[in-house]
C-alpha cells in the first residue's frame, strides 16, 4: 500500500449538474426526503427515468424507517438494530447494485444501510448531492455564522457501531471532522474528554465552495484553540470520502497502535469516508456522533451530483463483515 | 522589539509553561494533573470507607479529587510503594456513548436494566483488574490465584477454561464484553448472552481480593465520575449498587449538579439516603462559605505560578499583587467622573453663587456626582441635595455606602470603551463564582495578555501588577469565550445562549439606570413557585424534546442553565409557605464583565416563567416588558449596546 494519498484511486464520479444525471435501467435507487432543496432533485430524476426502480424511505427516526415494497399494500418497517432486516431490505432492494442517496438521509438511516451493503457485499455506489448555500445564523448569539441544527439529541452511537472497548486516556486520538458549527465541536469535545495534545481535526480542504474552508475554521475557532487542536489540523477534500478514508489511514499509521475515536460531523462524503474507514479498522474505531437536531431550511439549492463506488474501495481494501 | 528579543529568557516559551499550568480543565494538564494537585478542605472526607456523592459544576474540581483518589493518582503523587497503601481506587468515567447503547425502543426498560447491569458489572470488574494487572507488575506480588480467576468468571457465566491470574481473566472478560457489544449492535436479531447478576461479580472480586494476603483489609473504591451521564433507568441500576455494597468496596461519585436525576434502586420503593447510605459533598455549598474558596483559590493559582516561574526561570509575585484591586474612588476616576462631578458643582453654584462650597470640594468626586445622581433620579435639584446632605451628613455617608459601586455602572452608559473596570484578585475569585476553571482561565487570560503588551519584559511578566484595563479585557474575554461555549455544552445550547444573553441585556439596563431605583438588582427569583427546581429532579422534561411552550419547560431549561452554569441557584433567604426555600437566582458572574453590571450578589427582582422563556424566543418584547415592570423604558439614543455585546444587536431587537 503506497502511503501517498494523492496516489489512491478516487472512485468518485463527479456530475456537475444534477439534471445530467442518468440511471440505468434496472437500478435500484433509495432516497429519502428531507426539508433541503437538494434533495428534490430525485423527484427530477424519478420524472426523466424510465426502466430503474425508486425506493422511498419514509418515516426516518433513529430506530427505524419505513418503505413500500413494490406491489405491496403496506410499509415494511426496517429496524437499524437488525442486521438481519436490513440485509434483507438490500435482497429484495437490490441485490444486484443499488444507488444509495445519502443527501436527504440522516446518519441514523444511511449509516447502517451503508454498512450492511458493505458487509453484505451487495454493490452499492453511494449518491450525494452538495448544497449551494448554507443558512447563515440570523439571531445568532454572536458566536455561529450558520444556523445548522437547534440542539443535538446527544451523543449516542449509530446503529451497528455500538464500541463497548474503553481505551485509556493515552490510548486513543480524537478525529472531530469539522463542519461549520464549532458548538457541535465544543459539545463532543466535553463528551469524548480527549487528552491534551490528543485530537487531530479534519478539515475538508478544498471545500464545496471556496469559502468553506474559511467558514470552518471561523466557526470552530474557539474549540480549535483551547484544545490547542489547531495545531494538528489534517486536510481531505470536503465532497470526496476516500480522500477522507485514505487521510485517516494515514493517521492511523502515524499514531500506529492507538484507538481512534472518529466524530462525523462535518460533511456528509467525510461521514461516508468515516463509516468505510470503521469498517475496515473495527477493532480499533470508535464513530462518535451527536445526532444533531436539524434547522429545517438548513441549505438553499442543489449544486454537484456525486455517485461514490463505495464497494470499489471495499473491495481494494479486501474489508467486509464489520457488522455480526 | 529588538528590547525584548535581547532580554528574552531562555528555556521554554513562557506562553506555552502558561498554558500548561493553567489549563483549566484535568484532561488539559497532561502529566501535570497529579503535580499541580491541591487537596481541597473536604479530602480528608473522602478517604473514609463508605460511599461518597460529590456534588458540584463542571469546574469545581469533582475529575481532579476523583483521579487524585485513584491508583494512578496515588502513583504520581504519594513516595511509599503502592502495597502499602491504605486504599485503592479506580478512576470510571462514565462515557456518554457508551451508555446511551443501552436504550432504545427495541427492548423495554427492564430488559435494558438486566443487559445494562451486566454491562456495568463488566465495566466495573475490568476496572479491578487494570489494577490488579499494574499492581503485579509494580509490586511482583500475585493478587489472584486461579480458583478465585474460576470463581469470578463463573459470575459472568463463563465456566470453561478459566484464567489462571490477573491477566487471563482481564482476557477472558474482554471477549465477554465483545460477545455484548455484538448483542447490543444486533439487539432485534441476536439472542440475549449469558447475563451476570447485578453486583455478583464485584461481590465475589472484593470478597476474594479481601481474603487474600496482598490486598487484604485494604478498602476498594470504585470513582465513578460524570454520573449524570446515566439516563434515570441506568442511575436506578447503579444506585442499587451503592446501596448495597459490599463491606470491601464504596464508591466515590461525581456528578453535576441536578444530574443526579434518580435518587431509587431498583426497587421503586427504596431510595438512596443520606447519611445512611452515602456521604454527600456539595462542592458549591462547601466552597461557598466565607473566604472558603478564596482560600482554596489562592493556594492553587500561588501553585501555578510557581510551577510556571520554575519552569521559565524568573520570579513571580502573589497573586494579589500581579491582580491589583481598584478602590470606587479610583476607578471613578478612570471612568472620567471629573466632568460629571465638575457639572454638578457649576449646577449647585448657579443655583446660589454665594453659596461656600469647601464642603462639596472636600468630598470624593463619586460623593459629588451622587449628589447630582440623587438629584435627578428624584426630581430636586442638585443645589437642593447638597443641602441637604449639609443638613443630614450621616444619611448621606450611609447613601453614599449603598450607591457608590452601583454609580460606577452609570458614569458612561453609552458611551464607547470600557465602561466598568472588573480589576483585583479578589474581583476575580467573585467572578469564577466558586468555579476553579473559570478562575484559571481569568488569571491565565490576564497573565497572558500581560505577556503579549508592546515591549512587555519577560523578566518582570510575572511581578508586574496587571493594569486595571488589561484586567477588564482579560475578564471580558473569559466571559464570551464562555457565553460561546455554552452553546455545546448542553443538548439545548442555543437556547441557554440566548437566555444568558437576554437576561444580561436587562441586567446591564437594570445597572445603567438606577436612577430612582433600587440599586444593584442583580438576582431573580421566580414568581410561579410551583415551576422550581428544587432537589427533587426525576420530574424534570427531557431537554431534547421542550418545547419551551409551557411553564414545565421553565424547569427543564432552568435546570439546564443550573447544570451548565449559565445560572446561579442560591439557597434563597425568606422561606415560601411553611417549608420551602425558595431558590434565588442569578446570571453566572463570570458573564458579567460581557454585559457590564454588577457579579455582587445584591437585590432582587421577582421574573416569570413565561418572561423566562421569552427571553429565549422574542427577547426584543420581553426585554421591554420586564423592564416597563420596573418602572424604566428602553432609550435606544442612550442604552447603546457596549462595544462587546454588538454582536448580539440583531437577535435582542427580535421579536
Amino acid at each position: 500500500m503506497t502511503t501517498d494519498i494523492r496516489d489512491q484511486p478516487i472512485f468518485t464520479q463527479l456530475v456537475d449538474d444534477a439534471a445530467a444525471f442518468s440511471l440505468s435501467a434496472g437500478a435500484a435507487f433509495v432516497s429519502g426526503r428531507s426539508h433541503e432543496a437538494r434533495s428534490q432533485h430525485v423527484e427530477d430524476l424519478r420524472a426523466r427515468t424510465t426502466g430503474a426502480t425508486f425506493v422511498d424511505l419514509t418515516h426516518q427516526s433513529d430506530e427505524s424507517f419505513r418503505w413500500r415494497p413494490p406491489g405491496a399494500s403496506e410499509d415494511t418497517v426496517v429496524r437499524l438494530r437488525s442486521v438481519a432486516e436490513l440485509t434483507a431490505f438490500w435482497n429484495e432492494v437490490g441485490g444486484a447494485g443499488a444507488y444509495l442517496d445519502i443527501t436527504g438521509l440522516t446518519h441514523p438511516i444511511w449509516v447502517p444501510l451503508v454498512a450492511t451493503a458493505v458487509a453484505a457485499g451487495f454493490p452499492l455506489k453511494v449518491v450525494y448531492v452538495e448544497p449551494v448555500k448554507y443558512r447563515r445564523n440570523s439571531i445568532s448569539a454572536g458566536s455561529e455564522l450558520f444556523d445548522l441544527s437547534v440542539g443535538f439529541g446527544g451523543v449516542a452511537p449509530l446503529p451497528g457501531f455500538v464500541s463497548l472497548s474503553d481505551p485509556a486516556e493515552d490510548e486513543y486520538y480524537f478525529v472531530p471532522l469539522l463542519g461549520f458549527e464549532g458548538r457541535r465541536l465544543s459539545y463532543l469535545v466535553s463528551e469524548v474528554a480527549p487528552g491534551g495534545g490528543r485530537t487531530i481535526p479534519v478539515v475538508g480542504v478544498p471545500g464545496f465552495q471556496p469559502e468553506f474552508v474559511a467558514f470552518a475554521y471561523d466557526g470552530n475557532r474557539i474549540p480549535l484553540l483551547d484544545s490547542d487542536a489547531w495545531q494538528d489540523v489534517q486536510f481531505a477534500t470536503a465532497n470526496c470520502p476516500f480522500s477522507l478514508f485514505y487521510t485517516l489511514e494515514a493517521v492511523a499509521t502515524k499514531h500506529s497502535g492507538s484507538f481512534l475515536k472518529i466524530a462525523p460531523i462535518g460533511t456528509k462524503p467525510h461521514g461516508l469516508g468515516a463509516v468505510l474507514f470503521a469498517l475496515a479498522h473495527p477493532e480499533a474505531t470508535e464513530l462518535v456522533y451527536d445526532h444533531p437536531l436539524r434547522m429545517p431550511g438548513r441549505t438553499e439549492g442543489a449544486a454537484r451530483l456525486l455517485v461514490y463506488d463505495v464497494s470499489a474501495l471495499a473491495r481494494l481494501r479486501g474489508f467486509n463483515g464489520a457488522i455480526t | 522589539m529588538d528590547a525584548v528579543a535581547s532580554t528574552r529568557v531562555s528555556g521554554p516559551d513562557p506562553s506555552t509553561a502558561l498554558g500548561a499550568a493553567f489549563a483549566s480543565r484535568a484532561e488539559q494538564l497532561r502529566g501535570n494533573v497529579f503535580d499541580l494537585f491541591a487537596e481541597p478542605t473536604y479530602f480528608p472526607e473522602l478517604l473514609d470507607a463508605r460511599s461518597c456523592v460529590l456534588i458540584g459544576g463542571r469546574g469545581t474540581g469533582k475529575t481532579t479529587v476523583l483521579r487524585g483518589l485513584s491508583y494512578e493518582g496515588r502513583a504520581s503523587l504519594a513516595l511509599e510503594p503502592p502495597a502499602s497503601w491504605p486504599y485503592y481506587g479506580s478512576y470510571i468515567r462514565i462515557n456518554t456513548a457508551r451508555v446511551t447503547a443501552f436504550e432504545g425502543l427495541d427492548l423495554p426498560v427492564e430488559d435494558w436494566q438486566r443487559v445494562f447491569s451486566h454491562y456495568l458489572n463488566l465495566l466495573l470488574v475490568e476496572s479491578v483488574l487494570r489494577f490488579l494487572v499494574w499492581f503485579e507488575a509494580r509490586t511482583g506480588v500475585p493478587t489472584l490465584l486461579p480458583a478465585d480467576c474460576a470463581s469470578i468468571a463463573a459470575t459472568f457465566g463463563v465456566s470453561a477454561a478459566p484464567p489462571a491470574d490477573a491477566v487471563g481473566l482481564k482476557a477472558t472478560l474482554e471477549a465477554t464484553r465483545t460477545q455484548l457489544e455484538i448483542f447490543v449492535n444486533n439487539v432485534v436479531d441476536k439472542a440475549r448472552p449469558t447475563l451476570s447478576m447485578l453486583g455478583a461479580p464485584i461481590d465475589e472480586v472484593m470478597t476474594r481480593l479481601a481474603t487474600n494476603g496482598s490486598l487484604a483489609e485494604k478498602p476498594f473504591f470504585f470513582l465513578l465520575d460524570e454520573y449524570e451521564n446515566l439516563s434515570p433507568h441506568q442511575q436506578r441500576v447503579a444506585n442499587t449498587l451503592v446501596k448495597h455494597a459490599g463491606e470491601f468496596y464504596a464508591f466515590k461519585i461525581g456528578v453535576k449538579e441536578l444530574g443526579w436525576r434518580s435518587r431509587s434502586t431498583l426497587n421503586a420503593q427504596e431510595q438512596l439516603q443520606a447519611p445512611a447510605d452515602y456521604a454527600q459533598i456539595d462542592i458549591t455549598e462547601r466552597l461557598r462559605k466565607p473566604g472558603a474558596f478564596s482560600a482554596f483559590a489562592k493556594q492553587i493559582c500561588a501553585a501555578r505560578l510557581e510551577h510556571v516561574s520554575n519552569q521559565i526561570g524568573v520570579s513571580h509575585a502573589s497573586p494579589p499583587v500581579l491582580l491589583p484591586a481598584l478602590s470606587e474612588d479610583a476607578e471613578a476616576h478612570m471612568l472620567g467622573i471629573a466632568d460629571q462631578a465638575g457639572a454638578v458643582r457649576q449646577a449647585i453654584a448657579a443655583a446660589d453663587p454665594s453659596l461656600d462650597l469647601a464642603g462639596f470640594d472636600a468630598l470624593p468626586a463619586l460623593f459629588q456626582y451622587l449628589l447630582g445622581f440623587w438629584a435627578s433620579g428624584h426630581g430636586r435639584s442638585e443645589a437642593a441635595c447638597y443641602a441637604d446632605y449639609l443638613a443630614h451628613p450621616k444619611r448621606w455617608e450611609t447613601r453614599y455606602g449603598n450607591y457608590k459601586h452601583a454609580l460606577l455602572y452609570t458614569l458612561r452608559t453609552g458611551r464607547r470603551g470600557i465602561r466598568k473596570y472588573y480589576s483585583g484578585f479578589d474581583a476575580f475569585v467573585e467572578l469564577a463564582g466558586t468555579n476553579l476553571r473559570f478562575l484559571m482561565q481569568l488569571v491565565e487570560q490576564a497573565l497572558r495578555d500581560q505577556l503579549l503588551r508592546p515591549n512587555q519584559n519577560p523578566e518582570t511578566w510575572l511581578t508586574e501588577p496587571i493594569s486595571p484595563e488589561v484586567q477588564t479585557r482579560a475578564a471580558r474575554s473569559i466571559g464570551q469565550r464562555n457565553l460561546v461555549e455554552l452553546e455545546g455544552l448542553s443538548l439545548i445550547g442555543p437556547r441557554l445562549t440566548r437566555l444568558t444573553v437576554g437576561l444580561g441585556r436587562v441586567f446591564q439596563l437594570l445597572a445603567s439606570h438606577p436612577e430612582g431605583h433600587t440599586p444593584e438588582v442583580t438576582q431573580f427569583r421566580l414568581s410561579e413557585s410551583g415551576t422550581l427546581i428544587a432537589s427533587q429532579t426525576e420530574d424534570l422534561p427531557d431537554p431534547r424534546t421542550m418545547s419551551l411552550g409551557d411553564t414545565h419547560d421553565v424547569a427543564g431549561l432552568m435546570a439546564e442553565a443550573i447544570t451548565h452554569l449559565a445560572i446561579l441557584r442560591m439557597p434563597g433567604t425568606k422561606l415560601a409557605g411553611s417549608s420551602t426555600r425558595e431558590d434565588d437566582y442569578m446570571v453566572h458572574p463570570v458573564f458579567t464583565p460581557v454585559f457590564d453590571f454588577s457579579y455582587r450578589r445584591k437585590r432582587k427582582m421577582t421574573l416569570t416563567g413565561k418572561q423566562l422563556l421569552g427571553l429565549v424566543s422574542t427577547p426584543g418584547t420581553t426585554i421591554g416588558e420586564i423592564l416597563r415592570q420596573t418602572g424604566r423604558e428602553i432609550n435606544d439614543d442612550v442604552d447603546v449596546l457596549p462595544d462587546q455585546m454588538q454582536l448580539f444587536d440583531s437577535y435582542l431587537r427580535s421579536e
